[in-house]
């Protein structure tokens, strides 16, 4: 298994089948920190799964708040017909190297929270949106 | 008794102070439709933060007023106070209403760090 106990795992992935893959790893473990960053062309959010002892700290990435991810309606690069991610998307929809800048800044500021203890037990925020041409972020507590 | 009843007393919070931003500098016809109603709701949409007199209005109303505004996904949900509530859901003053963004489809790479 490529995530094992204990890890830290930035997910910039470019699909919501792999985000999904991802998070029910994460839940089948007891320690582990899952930080998923996912930008459109000048907006993006960061998630942050906090899991110890074996209980959610803050939502796993897949939730109920975002069915795009439980039940995704692209697939992962492992399948054979690739329906979705960058490869795919970029022609008709370009990405933006301000807002893909944005969303590594969120997912950073996420995982020196977690350096400093800051997901160990208080819950902080489950995700985070950052938008470029408001400059702006808005963390979110929903669980 | 009266420590029971005042322990029973719902908490109001007050909505956060009325933004400047992108959204409310273009939205001056749409405030001005929507402000015939009374008192002040919240609207949220991903990093969209927007407050409006909209208390008594439907969340079905406020997403077709508000969906160029807020671009607003057509399959976003909406929670009100943080609690799913459907589209004939009429919002109470002092109410935060959000429509879930979907989390951004794109990135680059998975980096796994051992600890």
């Amino acid at each position: 298994m490529l995530i094992r106990e204990g890890d830290v795992v930035l997910s910039c992935v470019d699909n919501h089948a792999t985000r999904l893959l991802i998070s029910e790893r994460a839940v089948e473990l007891n320690n582990v920190t899952v930080i998923s960053g996912g930008n459109e062309f000048t907006d993006g959010n960061a998630q942050v799964h906090s899991r110890r002892d074996g209980k959610d700290i803050t939502l796993p990435v897949a939730n109920k708040y975002h069915p795009e991810i439980m039940k995704p309606g692209d697939k992962n690069p492992g399948e054979r017909q690739r329906t979705g991610g960058c490869g795919v998307v970029v022609a008709s929809s370009p990405q933006l190297l301000f807002t893909n800048h944005f969303v590594s800044a969120l997912m950073l500021n996420a995982f020196y929270a977690f350096t400093e203890g800051r997901f160990e037990k208080e819950k902080p925020y489950d995700e985070v949106y950052g938008d470029v041409l408001l400059n702006k972020t808005a963390p979110r507590i929903r669980s | 008794m009266q420590e029971q009843k005042q322990q029973k007393k719902p908490q109001v919070a007050m909505p956060p102070k009325k933004e400047n931003d992108q959204a409310s500098v273009n939205a001056s016809e749409t405030k001005t439709d929507l402000g015939r109603a009374m008192g002040r709701v919240t609207i949220i949409h991903g990093a969209h933060e927007v407050q409006y007199d909209v208390a008594g209005k439907s969340v079905q109303y406020i997403r077709e007023a508000l969906v160029d505004v807020l671009n607003i996904d057509p399959q976003a949900a909406p929670l009100i106070d943080g609690v799913p509530v459907n589209a004939d859901t009429v919002l109470q003053e002092n109410a935060v209403l959000e429509f879930i963004k979907q989390s951004g489809t794109k990135g680059a790479t998975l980096y796994s760090i051992r600890v």
